[in-house]
This record gives structure tokens, C-alpha cells and sequence, in this order.
């Protein structure tokens, strides 16, 4: 609720006040520098805000950590794949399986490091190095790791960034396909992916929300 | 069973020391105990955090036995350990909560510094830690019993073996995995859920155990602790080992690591400059550390 947060003189988020529904694909849409992934990292727990609250569920997270958040069932996904490299597609599962046990030392649950990777099509490349994988499927195995915490809210910053224009509405399609009834904030550019995939649309500009329409008036908002 | 092969990997080497007359023995008991202080550095180095300090640990671990010897008078290696344990454990817990917020040079001066620390206590409190002279510290009582050399060789071992133990659960388990997430990717690991602070300081304080466990044998060993074992270079040479620990695919590789470098030291005091001999080992290591993470 009216989130702000500056960085030295630049408002990058401006009194923000948004809701997102259960189960609803909300799109934030905005030129470069409009604070979208500002408001991710807000939301997310990666950033602080200067003022302002946010809810999750009726609980106030405003000072709540990022792992805190996780457990709670806010996740995100990053601009660029946030991965371990140097490391198998296995092993990062692995990782993300463990983050949420706490301490402790039993050892991984071998069958929790598979559905995580079988959900998202990427057991069969379980022994590649993260390296070696395609933009597309770096940017899914990110999405498969985020969601291995059964996220309610999965905040998505530019899904589809860096991914060729030919597999963007594939990979959407796809990960979408594996997300039915968890609340997606999608930050995006490509408007056409935002139609097709988003119930709402919040446009951003200069670190506010100027509207919130629905897909099908977005392109009347940016002309 | 693989689980099994560091511990009895540690075990046979002490056995066969034992057989290999007085000096194997002394020297086993110094390496496995100069060992554990290398698990510490190792486990913290998991985390990607180079604890310059972590020589503060292991003079705790003696100094605690040598003071209760001092004013309390009692040599029982149950008290001993309890209190090398206790006053380790809390220093491990300081250095991680105070660790918590920095990483990378920031944390290791910073555990170099809070060691510096402690140093100056140990050289400054003569009339309560011996000054520069250190302490004595007894040989250990179990039941009343002098457990002579025999005997803390075999507590050495033990505890080398238990804690190797850990080390191979520890690889495998959850917490162990999010050890690598953090050395590799910290936001992330925590962006997936894992409290890393928690894990941080839970990990120092073991780190801090296993050194303060390693201080007591190598105090007992001497019969004397001094503020050198709490002396940055100290820790250094820890560091140096764990560093070559974490090269070796093997959990026991921290002993095996605390043997080439004990070895290595020993080798260098035939030439003038000493130094010269242990600080080319310590830039071969280096440079192959830099290979070993460019490939």
C-alpha cells in the first residue's frame, strides 16, 4: 500500500498501491526505468521500501525478510536466470530443495530434486552443467527453482528477456501450463505476451501506476 | 558404506601411527589435532567464508582446559572437553553473529581482528593467562586414570573420526547443499527460501568446536598452550590447509592436509629461512587453487 522507495533523488517507486487476486496473472507493464523491477524486488523482499506496507494474505511482510517471504509463499524468479554456476541441473535443484529445510542434515530427498525438475521437462538434462542449457531453458530451470517453495504469489521479473521471439509464447504457454492456481506478477515488455497471458495489466511510469486496464486496452494505453 | 570410509580411513592411519614408535605417535596426535582446527577452516570455506581468526577457537579450546587446571585443579578430560566445547562453541557464536552481515575480505578481517583481540587479552592478563609464557596444561584424567599417549591418541582419532563423520553428512545432507548455494550465489539461496544467516552462524559455531576440540589435543600433546595459537598467522596456516582439504576428493582430506603441512613445516626447520620453504608451498597452493577454479 503506497510503497516508496528512492535511491538518492530518483523515485523509482512512487506510491504504489496494488492488489493481486488469487490465482489472477497480473502484468506490470512500463518503459526502462519506469521502477517494475524496483516493485518486484519490493514485493519480493530484496529491497526495503522508505514507506509504505505490504500485505500477503492479511499479514503484514513490509519487514519480513527475503527467505521469510519464501517460506510465507511469495516467490520470484530474476531478469536474468539467477543460477549456480558451474554446477548440473540436478545440483541446483538440490540447492533450491535444501533451502527450505533449514539446518539440516539429513540428506536430500532425491524424489523432492526430481519432481522439481520433472514438473518443468528438465530431468533429462539433470547431469548437464547450467551452462551448457539454451537462454530459454535457463529461464524455465530459474522459474523450476522458484517454484520448488509452492509459491501462492510467484513474481515473474521479464520472463521472456533474452529468450529468441520465436519460443517466447512457447516457453510462456509452458510455464504458465505448470503454474494453474498460483498468483503470477509479470513484469514484461512484449505486449503481445502480456495480451495473451495476463488477466490485468498495471502500466507503470516514472515509478507510478498510471492505470490498470485489462489486456485487451493495453495497446491503447502505450500508443 | 561410503559414509563409513573417512572415519576408518582416520582410524587405520592412527593405528598404524601407534605401531610406528614415540615419535609417530607424538606426531599423530599433533596432526590430528592440528587437523581439527583445518575441519573448521574447511567447513567455513564451504560457505565461501576465509576465517582468519579461527586460531581464536583453537587457543580457547586449550585455554579453557589450562585455566580450569590453574585455578580449579582438576586435569579431568570430561571437564576439559566440556569447557574447551563451551567456551569455543560461545566464540564461534560471536564470530557468526558478528559475521553475519559481511562476507568476502569485509568477514575475514573482520574474524582476524575479534582474534587479534583475544590475542592481546592472552598476552595482556599475565597474572590470569601466563602472559606470553601460556599455560601448562596437564595430562588428562579419565576416571582418575592418566590417559598417557596412548590414550590421547586415541581421543585425537576419535575425534578426527567423528568429525570427518560429520563432514560426510554434512555433504550430502540439505544443509550441505545450501552451504554451495551460498558460496556460489548467495541472494539466490536466500531467494529460495534459505535463512542464511542461520546457517551461517550455525556453521561457525561447529567450525569453532571442531578447532577448540583440535587446541585441547594439540595443548595436551605439548603440555603447553601460548597466545600463539590464537596468532593470525596461525590461523592462516589453517586456512592454508583447509584450503588444500577442500582439493582433496576425500572428507579426510583435512587430515591428510594437516599432515603435508606439519610435514612440510617440520622438512623446512633443516634450512635457515624456514619461511621461505613454507611460503613456496603456500604460493604453489595458491596458484593451484587459481587453476583449479578457472577450469
Amino acid at each position: 500500500m503506497s510503497l516508496r522507495k528512492s535511491f538518492g533523488g530518483v523515485k523509482a517507486v512512487d506510491g504504489v498501491s496494488m492488489d493481486v487476486e488469487e490465482g489472477e496473472r497480473l502484468a506490470v507493464v512500463g518503459p526502462n526505468g519506469s521502477g517494475k523491477t524496483t516493485l518486484i524486488n519490493l514485493l519480493s523482499g530484496l529491497l526495503k521500501p522508505d514507506s509504505g506496507d505490504i500485505y500477503f494474505k492479511g499479514i503484514r511482510v513490509t519487514n519480513k525478510p527475503l527467505h521469510a517471504r519464501v517460506k510465507l509463499g511469495i516467490a520470484r524468479s530474476f531478469q536474468l536466470p539467477s543460477l549456480y554456476q558451474g554446477l548440473t541441473v540436478r545440483q541446483n535443484a538440490a540447492i533450491a530443495v535444501s533451502a527450505l529445510r533449514g539446518f539440516s542434515l539429513r540428506p536430500v530427498d532425491e524424489e523432492d530434486v526430481r519432481d522439481a525438475l520433472e514438473r518443468f521437462g528438465l530431468w533429462e538434462k539433470r547431469d548437464l552443467p547450467v551452462g551448457s542449457l539454451s537462454e530459454g531453458e535457463k529461464k524455465i530451470l530459474d522459474i523450476a527453482l522458484a517454484v520448488v517453495a509452492r509459491p501462492k504469489v510467484l513474481l515473474l521479473d521479464e520472463p521472456t528477456s533474452s529468450v529468441a521471439e520465436e519460443n517466447k509464447f512457447e516457453l510462456m504457454e509452458f510455464v504458465v501450463g505448470r503454474l494453474k492456481g498460483v498468483s503470477l506478477v509479470i513484469v514484461e515488455h512484449d505486449l503481445d505476451i502480456v495480451e495473451a497471458f495476463a488477466d490485468r495489466v498495471a502500466v507503470m511510469h516514472s515509478g507510478r501506476i498510471t492505470a490498470v486496464v485489462p489486456p485487451g486496452e493495453v495497446r491503447r494505453m502505450a500508443v | 558404506m561410503r559414509g563409513w570410509l573417512s572415519p576408518i580411513a582416520i582410524i587405520t592411519a592412527a593405528t598404524a601411527a601407534y605401531f610406528g614408535g614415540p615419535f609417530l605417535r607424538f606426531a599423530a596426535v599433533y596432526i590430528l589435532g592440528w587437523s581439527l582446527a583445518v575441519f573448521g577452516a574447511w567447513l567455513l570455506l564451504r560457505y565461501g567464508l576465509v576465517n582468519f581468526g579461527i586460531g581464536a577457537s583453537y587457543a580457547l579450546g586449550a585455554y579453557a582446559a589450562g585455566l580450569i587446571y590453574k585455578y580449579l585443579h582438576t586435569a579431568d578430560l570430561a571437564v576439559h572437553l566440556l569447557a574447551a566445547v563451551g567456551a569455543a562453541g560461545a566464540w564461534g557464536a560471536l564470530n557468526g553473529a558478528v559475521g553475519i552481515k559481511t562476507r568476502g575480505i569485509y568477514y575475514s578481517l573482520l574474524s582476524l581482528s575479534l582474534s587479534m583481540v583475544l590475542y592481546g587479552v592472552l598476552v595482556k592478563f599475565y597474572t590470569v593467562t601466563g602472559g606470553s609464557d601460556g599455560l601448562y596444561m596437564p595430562d588428562p584424567r579419565l576416571l582418575g586414570v592418566r590417559i598417557g599417549t596412548a590414550g590421547l591418541l586415541a581421543l585425537a582419532a576419535l575425534l578426527a573420526a567423528a568429525w570427518a563423520a560429520l563432514g560426510e553428512v554434512f555433504g550430502r545432507s540439505y544443509a550441505g547443499h545450501v552451504a554451495a548455494g551460498i558460496k556460489i550465489n548467495e541472494l539466490r539461496t536466500s531467494a529460495l527460501g534459505a535463512d542464511v544467516g542461520r546457517h551461517i552462524l550455525i556453521s561457525s559455531v561447529l567450525a569453532s568446536i571442531a578447532a577448540g576440540l583440535g587446541g585441547l589435543i594439540v595443548g595436551y600433546s605439548t603440555s603447553h598452550v601460548s597466545p600463539d595459537f590464537a596468532y593470525w598467522v596461525t590461523s592462516g596456516k589453517m586456512v592454508v590447509g583447509g584450503l588444500i582439504a577442500s582439493f582433496l576428493p576425500w572428507t579426510w582430506g583435512f587430515v591428510a592436509s594437516a599432515a603435508l603441512y606439519q610435514a612440510v613445516e617440520l622438512y623446512s626447520l633443516q634450512f635457515a629461512y624456514p619461511e621461505l620453504v613454507v611460503g613456496g608451498l603456500l604460493l604453489a597452493i595458491l596458484a593451484a587453487w587459481r587453476l583449479y577454479y578457472r577450469r
